[in-house]
């Protein structure tokens, strides 16, 4: 189904590989690049593989001659998974560093604090987050702000329509306590009463629970024949599947797409087996286009682990795309107006990015995959 | 009701973690009147130390180098006390600050050497079926070692001459110098004693329900918690005080919603605290 | 005169350094936008140093009277239209409010055990601000903050910001030098004193914690119209324990402790390696300044002066260690 008829990576690295040997290229100026990711901090584990894939990339795209002759650098900026941080990077960012785009921030808080003052420097925000505030309509920074994976009402209703397709009638919910926990539980809970099939129970854990036997028991109680699990941390979700096969919560579990990482396999153990993802991406069984960015990192000496590599390399695409399409000077108003117009772009994510004036969204449910573990893997469900 | 009794029993199962990293807290609370901010590092020191070698070598030897590990780490910070101790012209909030910056330490230690995934690891497959509630073998185990760590400590702190030295160093400082205590090289081993207690604490979390880099804090004040409720000056008390807050938070999160069940046993802690006789303070100079 | 000279002799100190300071970076928008920031957690770390350095009420949860500030303002500015006066009004009144009732309560306890009910109540203030629903925005937080109307520019509000820690530490130095402050401080050393001195102790310690409260508050209004945005994560627990180090490095009995230590440490990350190994260097950095000065950078004048002075008088010094140490294990307990 994705065949090479669309600009891919490879074809795009030989364009430009043969771009560079002309020689005006070399002296043009460098395109600077901004990461504001979590590299420590509760968030660390989304920053620190955005960071690494988005490294590698750029490495390539250099060692290929750059984007149209220019050289791409990255100017990197931990924001601690703290908010006042994030914004305090995006100054220093495009201040400072003089980036034309940033990737980030790897919280939903954080690109919510930085991004009032990318706008306002008119930078535009590659944000890899799923978080629908992020790119609300209303907001004064909108214009700059361009979500780089499907949002989370998207995700969220693929995960729910997965979980019913099978018969299931009653439903219950475990959720996380944090924003993506809370809203999308909220939103799955509408959905399910306009299907006339309310969730029949919810329960719930701060995200660094250790031990959630009480919310499986609880569950339990109301006898559901399937459960969604609303979860991005591994060893809660791995907490989780684990607590409701011991406490005899034999129904199948479906979890959202932060779970799609090897370390939620290991910490489930074997309560794993059978439990279903709807993820953004699937490094067990990938798809030809994820195979590519794969092989990028293994030959870096990284492997990747989850989704965090594909958003930001999206993001960094996205610039690097929009870039391409500018004959003069680089900057971030001719970026932002060229990234309104980019559509049926392929990145290493299945789908394709489409922006547009009224939807800074990107990526839709083309991207999505379902998957079941078995034997310590992810399987590819048809 | 029989639901409630599921929920009590599991709480009792939790808490029997939480009581056993009170242990360490209260343990050095006793010996040398401070609280060791980095006691659920060196349990995550331990624990991740103890999977790595353990998957490497094997189970045992992961487990011993581990415990070891958090002794020694334990041992950095006994020394930081001890160069404090030198010109305690300062604040006791100074040391318990000094921790913290080693727990922050000891945390981008554990990210450097051993990532970010979780660490743990699950050797039990079956279950036992106690009255109709499954719980896994490992909670078993859990339950006997933090008995026996009971017993041991009681009899290292009522039974031994180092345990009369430590808290008679630990009720007057100065007298006990008189004495001839040697004050410096017991509050010394009080903080490795208290590494042990955290590192096999650890490894129990390993193994029951695993942890990742960032969860030290979050252990720390599990323990904190526990160790506090009912009043620092006892590690029985101690380890009551986290099965009570485990049994709390197994209700709570059984019968409310939300956030809700999260505020529960914080409010619980709150309530004891304050008004509760445990941390009243006494007549100025005189411990509580 | 010579006196009034002495009270303020911190306030002038801040005046010259802010004004050379202000002098190198006023072009310079990175370095602006960090000295705001300093500001802001300055006032936080004040409000620490007015309610541990000087009442000895050893608060972690500074950083949620700073939220109620944020939010306070946030929500009026943002939802309402309202002018970010009315705000600023909500953000020095709210949180002494809750401050005082709170401090009632755990005032009673011994030092260690009324950390702990503070730091459970910045906890569970988290939980209220998460749980808040559409009122605080929830998880998310609230956006769209307006900038204050006479401080656009980064450099009004570098002027703004610092106005304020300048009236904090003018308000603060006439506090540590009145009957008032000098009764809280005895009754930071000696309780049983300040009782047989007829202090109504629970009623000062409230009023001095409700004070760093309102002064938090203050910080956290500016935070508010500074980012523009406020978010549970913004000032959650872990900036409590971040302002209480800052005020505890530089010295948190003196006006410019805090003030210092917020600098420093806000500093620090700016040049210490970023991403994993962050942690070792920040961590290892702490433990030194807490070993190398354990009454914070202030209290290296006395180190120093100590230093200086001859051998001659170390046996003294060693009786006097063991006395005082004996009097800090008091109050630990």
């Amino acid at each position: 189904m994705i065949s090479g008829r669309k600009l891919l990576v490879a074809a795009l690295l030989a364009t430009v590989s043969f771009a560079a040997s002309s020689a005006i290229a070399q002296n043009a100026k460098p395109l600077k690049i901004g990461l504001l990711l979590s590299l420590s901090g509760p968030a660390a584990s989304f920053g620190i593989p955005e960071r690494d894939a988005a490294e590698l990339i750029v490495a390539g795209l250099n060692s290929q001659g750059g984007v149209d002759g220019r050289k791409v650098e990255l100017a990197i900026y931990d924001d601690t998974t703290n908010p006042t941080e994030a914004a305090r990077g995006a100054t220093k960012l495009i201040r400072e560093d003089g980036v034309v785009a940033i990737v980030g921030a790897s919280t939903g808080s954080g690109t919510l604090a930085a991004a009032p003052i990318a706008a306002r420097e008119k930078i535009p925000m590659l944000a890899p987050n799923a978080t629908i505030s992020v790119t609300a309509r209303e907001s004064q920074s909108y214009p700059y702000v361009f979500r780089t994976m499907s949002n989370d009402l998207v995700n969220t209703k693929q995960l729910y329509e997965a979980a019913i397709a099978g018969g299931a009638k009653k439903v219950a919910i475990f959720y996380q306590e944090d924003a993506y926990g809370k809203d999308s539980a909220t939103y799955v809970k509408k959905l399910a009463e306009e299907r006339g099939a309310p969730i029949v129970d919810m329960a719930s854990a701060p995200l660094k629970s250790i031990e959630v036997a009480a919310q499986a028991v609880k569950l339990r109680g109301s006898s559901p024949d399937a459960v969604i699990m609303q979860v991005t941390a591994p060893a809660l979700g791995g907490a989780f599947v684990r607590a409701a096969k011991q406490v005899g919560l034999d129904v199948p579990i479906w979890g959202s797409m932060g779970l799609g990482q090897k370390s939620f396999i290991e910490s489930s153990g074997a309560a794993g087996n059978g439990v279903r993802l709807v993820v953004f991406g699937n490094w067990d069984d990938p798809s030809p286009r994820q195979a590519k960015l794969a092989d990028v990192m293994k030959a870096g000496g990284k492997s990747p682990q989850g989704f965090a590599e594909l958003i930001s390399t999206n993001g960094l695409l996205a610039i690097v795309e929009a870039a391409r399409k500018i004959k003069g000077d680089i900057t971030g108003p001719a970026l932002r107006d060229e990234l309104e117009k980019l559509c049926k772009v392929t990145t290493y994510s299945d789908g394709e990015l489409c922006y547009s004036k009224d939807d800074h969204d990107g990526w839709s449910t083309d991207a999505l995959t379902t998957v079941e573990i078995r034997d310590g893997a992810f399987k590819r469900v048809q | 009701m029989y639901e409630l009794l599921e929920f009590s029993s599991r709480g009792v199962l939790l808490g029997v973690t939480y009581g056993l990293l009170a242990f360490p807290i209260s343990l050095l609370f006793i010996a040398t009147d401070t609280v060791d901010l980095a006691v659920g590092a060196y349990a995550v020191l331990a624990g991740a130390v103890a999977m790595f070698v353990g998957g490497s070598v094997n189970p045992a030897v992961g487990i011993l180098t581990g415990i070891l590990v958090g002794v020694l780490a334990s041992a950095a910070i006994g020394s930081i006390s001890l160069m404090l101790g030198r010109r305690q012209k300062g604040d006791p909030l100074v040391l318990v600050l000094a921790s913290f910056g080693f727990a922050i330490f000891l945390e981008s230690v554990v990210l450097t050497l051993f990532g970010k995934d979780p660490f743990i690891r699950q050797p039990f497959t079956y279950f036992w079926n106690i009255g109709g509630i499954r719980i896994s073998p490992q909670a078993g185990v859990n339950v006997v070692v933090g008995l026996l760590l009971i017993a041991a400590v009681y009899v290292l702190l009522y039974r031994t001459s180092w345990g009369r030295d430590v808290r008679a160093s630990a009720n007057n400082e100065r007298a006990a110098l008189l004495a001839g205590i040697p004050v410096r090289a017991l509050r010394f081993s009080a903080f490795m004693l208290a590494g042990l207690l955290a590192g096999i604490a650890g490894v129990l979390v390993l193994y029951t329900s695993g942890m990742d880099f960032a969860s030290g804090m979050h252990l720390t004040l599990a323990g904190f918690g526990a160790a506090i409720v009912f009043g620092l000056h006892g590690p029985l008390r101690g380890f009551f005080g986290g099965l009570a807050i485990g049994v709390v938070e197994t209700i709570s999160a059984g019968y409310a919603n939300g956030g809700l069940a999260s505020l529960v046993p914080l409010l619980f802690i709150f309530l004891v605290l304050t008004l509760g006789r445990g941390g009243r303070q006494g007549p100025a100079g005189v411990r509580a | 005169m010579n006196s009034l000279l002495m009270r303020y002799r911190s306030v002038l100190v801040l005046i010259v350094v802010l004004t050379v300071v202000t002098m190198l970076i006023r072009a310079n928008t990175v370095w602006l936008d960090t000295s705001v920031v300093i500001a802001i957690y300055s006032l936080i770390a004040l409000s620490v140093g007015i309610s541990y350095g000087q009442a000895g009420i050893l608060s972690v949860a500074q950083a949620a009277f700073a939220s109620v500030g944020a939010y306070a303002t946030a929500i009026v500015t943002a939802r309402y239209d309202l002018p970010a006066a009315v705000g600023l009004v909500l953000a020095l009144l709210l949180p002494p409010l809750i401050a005082y009732p709170l401090a009632r309560l755990v005032t009673r306890l011994n030092a260690l055990s009324l950390a702990i009910a503070t730091l459970v109540f910045g906890q569970a203030f988290d939980i209220i601000l998460r749980e808040g629903g559409d009122f605080t925005g929830g998880y998310i937080g609230l956006s769209g903050i307006p900038p204050l109307p006479f401080a656009s520019g980064l450099l009004q509000f570098h002027f703004v910001a610092w106005g304020a820690v300048l009236i904090v530490a003018v308000l603060l130095s006439n506090l540590i030098d009145s009957p008032f402050g000098r009764a809280t401080n005895t009754l930071r050393s000696d309780t049983l004193r300040a009782v047989a001195d007829g202090v109504n102790v629970p009623h000062v310690r409230s009023a001095i914690l409700a004070f760093s409260a309102s002064v938090a508050g203050l910080g956290g209004w500016l935070y508010a119209h500074h980012i523009a945005y406020i978010g549970p994560d913004s000032l959650g627990p872990s900036v409590s324990l971040s302002v209480l180090l800052m005020a505890v490095v530089g010295g948190a009995q003196t006006v410019l402790g805090p003030i210092i230590g917020a600098a420093l440490l806000t500093l620090l990350f700016k040049f210490i390696p970023s991403q994993e190994v962050q942690g070792m260097f920040y961590g290892g950095a702490l433990i030194a300044v807490l070993v190398l000065t354990p009454n914070g950078l202030m209290g290296l004048r006395t180190v120093i002066g100590r230093w200086m002075k001859s051998s001659a008088t170390k046996r003294e010094r060693a009786t006097a260690n063991v006395a005082t140490g004996v009097s800090a294990a008091r109050r630990a307990s």
